[in-house]
């Protein structure tokens, strides 16, 4: 014969919070740690002789918690119909310890309607590897025979970032 | 009084509500787990994305550069004839244009005396077309018809003559050339 008492509340809420503490957690996560507005690269200027001078951007960084229960992947990939202009992007990680493990790839050009391309690999499942933050390095490159934004409007993309599963 | 049957199986009714509370919560390191954005958390097992807008603008570039000052000196003449003429190919120029249908026009800073003449013909960048041309205090045409090019080393052939009548001048009359990259 047993009766619901304080004693077996009491038993249930610590039996709770042990399992709780030991249960993977729940969501993976990407976010923007700074940046992450809208972004313009301006090709202005050339010395006379020679192709224009890339423009660069790299204010944003990204965070993210592969807690997936598997490794995994991050992806980029852009839309940007019409494109006349080179656009590339570097993930850059800087060393964060036992943090942000993978493995990073090289620069990436991005392609209007490109498929996801890998832009970092191997995210271990657990901590502390899988945690990690990152800069986007943008540049933009055009060649004299590419011609203006005067004659052919500017390029817009929407570039995505994927954290999934590998 | 209840039964003890009952009671038994609402304490394992209370433990599961309580295992399953657990189940549901989020991670519970905080330090690692800061509290997210609300468009970045992704359900169990799905892909998570962030979107950036990025606008690459190429503004019109046109860019000219001149190697280097020359000397043209008029030193001799055939029997009957006048002075003859000097040419000097040495200088150089390099240009870069994005833009299309581009020109260059020469001039100089003030004219020569009464004599005295400066001729320019520039090698043209791309399928540009070049003329030879008198240099005056009014710009002329000195190559047209092209764009979106880069050239280097692209020669400058300078050409001074000068008539009979142009008295010796000692160590010369100096005068800026300008050229000028614009539209067609």
């Amino acid at each position: 014969m047993m009766r619901l008492n304080a004693f077996h509340i009491l038993t249930a809420l610590f039996v709770t919070i042990l399992l709780s503490g030991s249960l993977p957690a729940g969501a993976q996560e990407l976010r923007f740690n700074s940046g992450g507005g809208p972004i313009t690269l301006d090709i202005l200027s050339a010395a006379a002789g020679s192709e224009p001078v890339d423009a660069t951007d790299n204010s944003t960084e990204i965070y993210w918690d592969a807690n997936f229960g598997v490794p995994s992947k991050m992806t980029v990939s852009t839309m940007a119909p019409g494109q006349n202009f080179n656009l590339f992007l570097l993930l850059s990680v800087p060393d964060q310890g036992a943090a942000a493990q993978g493995v990073v790839q090289p620069e990436i050009q991005l392609i209007d309607g490109m498929l996801d391309t890998d832009l970092m690999t191997g995210i271990p499942s657990t901590l502390p590897g899988r945690q990690g933050f990152g800069i986007l390095e943008y540049r933009a490159s055009a060649t004299v025979s590419d011609g203006t934004s005067t004659e052919l409007g500017d390029d817009s993309h929407i570039v995505t970032i994927t954290l999934l599963a590998q | 009084m209840r039964n003890p049957r009952t009671n038994n199986v609402w304490t394992c009714v209370w433990v599961a509500l309580f295992l399953m509370s657990a189940a549901l919560l989020p991670s519970r390191s905080a330090a690692q787990n800061p509290p997210p954005l609300p468009d970045a958390i992704g359900l169990a097992g799905a892909a998570v994305s962030l979107s950036q807008s990025v606008t690459v603008s190429v503004q019109d570039i046109n860019e000219l550069a001149i190697s280097s000052d020359v000397l043209l000196t008029i030193t001799s003449a055939t029997p009957g004839s006048g002075p003859q003429a000097v040419i000097d190919g040495t200088a150089t120029y390099n240009l870069t244009t994005n833009g299309s249908n581009k020109k260059i026009v020469g001039s100089l800073d003030s004219n020569f005396a009464a004599g005295i003449t400066l001729k320019s013909l520039l090698q043209a960048p791309g399928a540009g077309t070049s003329t030879e041309q008198a240099l005056s205090d009014v710009a002329v045409d000195l190559v047209t018809g092209f764009g979106q090019v880069t050239g280097t080393d692209l020669t400058i052939t300078y050409t001074a003559e000068a008539t009979i009548d142009v008295a010796p001048n000692g160590s010369g009359e100096s005068r800026i050339v300008t050229l000028t990259l614009m539209d067609n």
